[in-house]
């Protein structure tokens, strides 16, 4: 028998690839279908947005944050909005903090939606994938109806949203909730506890509790693997506190704990969770009266610098914020989930089968521009 | 635990000198001279009754009269408290050790640290661009930045004849 070579073989997967969840790339090192070292390489989509938050007023900056993450760009918004409120001491209005609420809820909904649909469509089920959309339009729906766009909405101001609730809006609302459950029992059936989809995302990929506090994961990831953490519980921003919502957590049920399948589950609990939330805040925000918006033009924060962290479909959003007491910020952090979840690939994915290093990438929930930004 | 008491278990470990409590800040936090800041960062994280497990944030300032901060907020979930530390260096000489060594996250962070703002972070294993391209010249988060007018050929300023029919 011929002598069979068995060097490395170097592996380029990205940047346009139909599954890196945008513009990603991965140089890897394979032995056969091994992996034997995987280095991302990112940075395709950087703008720079913090340089062109330097340059913008704090309130100017809003639509910016939209593009940090666009797949659930109200909970950027909102993290943008709290960051500024909390360091300027600035108030909002009952109703604002109700529409708040169910509007970062609803795209956390579909953010969720677009990463289990997404994960499934990348493990070869295609159809799971356009129910889930077929979900997510409904969202999207209502939100183009508060603030007229569907994926950049731009919907969260300082001080408050940018408009009212229009007539007619809550019982749709209440209609979308009512019909999506029985939906999600649906797409429980027909994927989540899919014998072939269990095998194929069980055991893949084992993210341990200390892994994930080392690696900085936030977020359903870090959930994913056991800890009890959500920053809408335990770092409470808005009217959270007032909400009555459970924070699910990886258990390990169709292997070990911290498994993909875990990740996927989570999400879908998550949403189970968000619809609670949208049902107490909907009927809050009928009882509420007044304005959304305290409006203020002009901004200037105090001197000095300051860390607020919120709870975005992918985890914990943070905007640290240095300011010199002017109308423009020094400089302007943001931290995003998707930039740590990146950054444990390398370690996760030593040993893996290529086609299980689709799956890590899937059951993370990356998202290109937030890694970027 | 709040930041007074930890801030005198620090004091206890560490002796005066070379870790200041900023107590009148908004966020308070602590100043940390740059040949402390591993050995600070190892006693935060493994003191069992700290345990701050995760380094959250990562953000390299650049502040005027020359200084270049790098600022850490790190969080324990035992006390539940966010933990800002500061680090400063001058533009002269831009260098700190690097905590990648305690955090692997900070791998990344410092990665991008150095791209974007210029800090050297001395013993880092792979300090190299994260987010501009290689042959990039220049920190583009600095604040006397100028942008060059091409990169390979490209322009990076606009055109701005195409204007000119407004006129």
């Amino acid at each position: 028998m011929a002598e069979v070579k068995t060097d490395l073989m170097t592996l380029n997967m990205g940047p346009v690839h139909p599954s890196t969840h945008g513009v990603i790339r991965f140089v890897l090192q394979t032995d056969g279908e091994i992996i034997h070292r995987c280095v991302p390489d990112i940075g395709y989509l950087h703008r720079s947005i913090e340089k062109i938050a330097e340059n913008l007023e704090y309130y100017q900056f809003m639509p910016f944050t939209d593009r940090v993450d666009y797949v659930a760009a109200i909970n950027a918004n909102l993290g943008w909005a709290v960051a500024v409120e909390r360091f300027g001491g600035i108030e909002v209005p009952e109703r604002g903090e109700w529409l708040r609420i169910i509007s970062a809820e609803l795209v956390r909904i579909g953010s969720h939606l677009v990463a289990v649909g997404s994960n499934s469509g990348d493990m070869g089920a295609v159809t799971p994938f356009l129910h889930a959309l077929r979900e997510r339009e409904v969202t999207n729906d209502l939100i183009e109806e508060l603030c007229g766009a569907r994926l950049t909405h731009n919907y969260i101001r300082i001080g408050g949203v940018s408009f009212d609730a229009p007539t007619g809006w809550i019982d749709k609302c209440k209609r979308f909730l009512d019909n999506f459950e029985p939906a999600l029992d649906e797409f429980d059936r027909l994927l989540t506890f899919n014998k072939i989809f269990r095998h194929r995302l069980g055991n893949v990929a084992v993210i341990t509790e200390r892994d994930a506090k080392d690696f900085g994961l936030v977020g359903p990831n870090l959930r994913g693997s056991g800890v009890r953490w959500d920053c809408r519980k335990d770092d409470t921003y808005g009217l959270y506190p007032e909400m009555k919502f459970e924070v699910p957590v990886g258990e390990g049920l169709m292997g070990t704990v911290g498994d993909c399948w875990d990740r996927f589950w989570l999400r879908i609990q998550e949403m189970r969770q968000s619809v609670h939330i949208i049902r107490q805040a909907l009927d809050r925000l009928e009882a509420a009266t007044g304005s959304v918006w305290n409006e203020k033009r002009v901004i200037k924060l105090p001197e000095g610098e300051y860390y607020v962290r919120t709870e975005s479909a992918r985890g914990e959003m943070g905007y640290y914020i240095v300011s010199d007491g002017g109308k423009l910020p020094v400089r302007v952090k943001i931290r995003t989930g998707s930039f740590s979840a990146m950054s444990i690939i390398e370690k996760l994915a030593r040993g893996v089968m290529i086609a299980d290093l689709v799956a890590i990438i899937a059951s993370l929930d990356i998202v290109a521009p937030e890694i970027d930004r | 635990m709040d930041i007074q008491g930890l801030f005198d278990l620090v004091k206890r470990e560490f002796g005066d000198g070379g870790i200041e409590l900023l107590a009148d800040r908004p966020q308070p936090g602590l100043q940390v001279a740059r040949e402390k800041i591993v050995d600070l960062s190892r006693f935060l994280k493994e003191t069992p009754e700290l345990r701050f497990e995760m380094l959250t944030s990562l953000a390299g300032l650049d502040l005027p009269e020359g200084v270049l901060r790098t600022s850490y907020h790190l969080y324990s979930f035992k006390l539940d408290l966010l933990l800002p530390l500061h680090v400063d260096v001058t533009r002269e000489d831009p260098k700190t050790p690097t905590i990648s060594g305690v955090w692997p996250s900070a791998d990344w962070y410092e990665r991008e640290s150095w791209d974007l703002v210029g800090i050297v972070y001395e013993g880092h294993p792979d300090l190299r661009r994260i987010m501009l391209p290689e042959d990039w010249e220049g920190h583009p988060l600095r604040k006397d930045f100028v942008e060059k007018e091409s990169y390979h050929g490209i322009p990076t300023q606009r055109e701005r004849e195409w204007l000119s029919w407004q006129k």
